[in-house]
């Protein structure tokens, strides 16, 4: 994973916490709610994947996890979901809506 | 080191007929299960991995006699991926862990009675007071007498690992195992909920590692907590076949997170995606 990469999640996650007025908490207690939003975001992109995967590609896709490289696992998603980047983005904007419930 | 290549089926078997009877009512079915040793290791270290996770999964399956021959052979490919150059180096460590770690999560798991009863939501409230409670009864220990019990701790971490697993299985699957007071309440109890537990994670981690014999041998906090709670999300997620092979693809997806790490990197990289769907994180 890039440094940059790992930045830009962070930043969605920090703003997140910040938004909700979470920051504030002991320092420990932040990290941990980083970390544990950080796992629900990518649980939430992770079953969004899944849900637009065509049903039978699935069991290719699965074998990709187990056998292949994160890059080759993600281009796969690339070419078999239709406008993947819209769904997640959408997922992202469906996440960040209910967490602060605006 | 015993070298299980002179007699394979023999000798694998003496480990598992140690599994105590209180946690595996059908010993027989266990010593059924036969192993060949014959494949090269790809990664030692994910293959004691996954003999941990799998043989916990199937000693839980043995108890309530839901263990799939599929699953049997699930169990018997990761001992092969295990095996280095005709041994398996840790073999006997690796079972005595799960053992172990079965008997911790034994009575969690018998809690729930049976299966409808497990799958009931619950309140979200009602769970994060009852951690609250028992955080408090850790912290009021410490301070009284210098240190906790092996049941307080398992109290705690209990009430947590149940919390982990309904939330997980929440998320990604949708599955109703969490309820709220209302729908304008939802956020504002899961974000209290969520701030309980990072407080019980940060806690029970600081008591673990104070006392490391509050968890089975082998373990950590953190990871008697990843071992444990895939073990409850895969009983929430067997509800239905479709449940249950997504909660497994999920948890793949979850081990390979640097894939998924640059598919959403990629959207909130592009400024014009992020700004209109995301409402902006910057």
């Amino acid at each position: 994973m890039s440094q940059n990469n790992s930045n830009s999640i962070n930043d969605f996650v920090r703003d997140l916490i910040k938004s909700r007025g979470l920051d504030q908490l002991d320092y420990e207690v932040v990290v941990q709610l980083k970390a544990d939003l950080l796992d629900r975001v990518e649980n939430r992109i992770n079953a969004a994947i899944l849900v637009n995967m065509p049903p039978e590609k699935i069991e290719y896709f699965e074998k990709l996890l187990d056998q292949s490289s994160p890059e080759e696992a993600q281009s796969f998603c690339r070419r078999n979901i239709y406008d993947l980047e819209r769904i997640i983005a959408i997922e992202l904007a469906k996440f960040r809506s209910a967490y602060l419930n605006v | 080191m015993m070298n299980y290549l002179e007699n394979p089926g023999e000798n694998i078997r003496k480990p598992i007929e140690n599994i105590p009877e209180s946690v595996v009512s059908k010993p027989q079915d266990v010593a059924d299960v036969r192993f060949e040793l014959s494949d090269p290791v790809e990664d030692h270290e994910q293959g004691l991995a996954r003999i941990d996770s799998d043989y916990v999964d199937m000693i839980a399956k043995f108890k309530d006699g839901s263990v799939t021959d599929a699953q049997s052979d699930a169990i018997e490919r990761s001992i092969k991926k295990a095996a280095s150059e005709g041994e398996i180096l840790a073999y006997e460590s690796a079972i005595a862990l799960a053992v172990n770690l079965s008997s911790f999560i034994n009575d969690l798991i018998a809690s729930f009675a049976h299966q409808e009863e497990m799958m009931k939501s619950r309140q979200a409230n009602d769970m994060t007071t009852s951690l609250e409670g028992a955080l408090q009864n850790l912290q009021n220990s410490r301070r009284e007498s210098g240190s906790i019990t092996q049941a307080e701790f398992n109290e705690a971490f209990g009430i947590l690992i149940e919390i982990e697993a309904r939330a997980a299985v929440f998320d990604q699957q949708e599955i109703d195992l969490i309820s709220f007071s209302s729908n304008a309440e939802s956020e504002s109890e899961r974000s209290h909920m969520d701030v309980i537990r990072a407080q019980a994670k940060v806690d029970l981690r600081k008591f673990a590692k104070a006392d490391p014999s509050l968890v089975p041998t082998g373990k950590n906090f953190d990871s008697l907590l990843d071992s444990v709670c895939g073990i409850l999300e895969s009983q929430f997620s067997s509800s239905s076949e479709t449940a249950h092979r997504n909660h497994l693809i999920l948890e793949k997806m979850k081990r390979m997170s640097t894939a998924l790490t640059g598919l959403i990197e990629s959207v909130l990289s592009n400024p014009e995606m992020r700004l209109k769907e995301t409402g902006g994180t910057n």
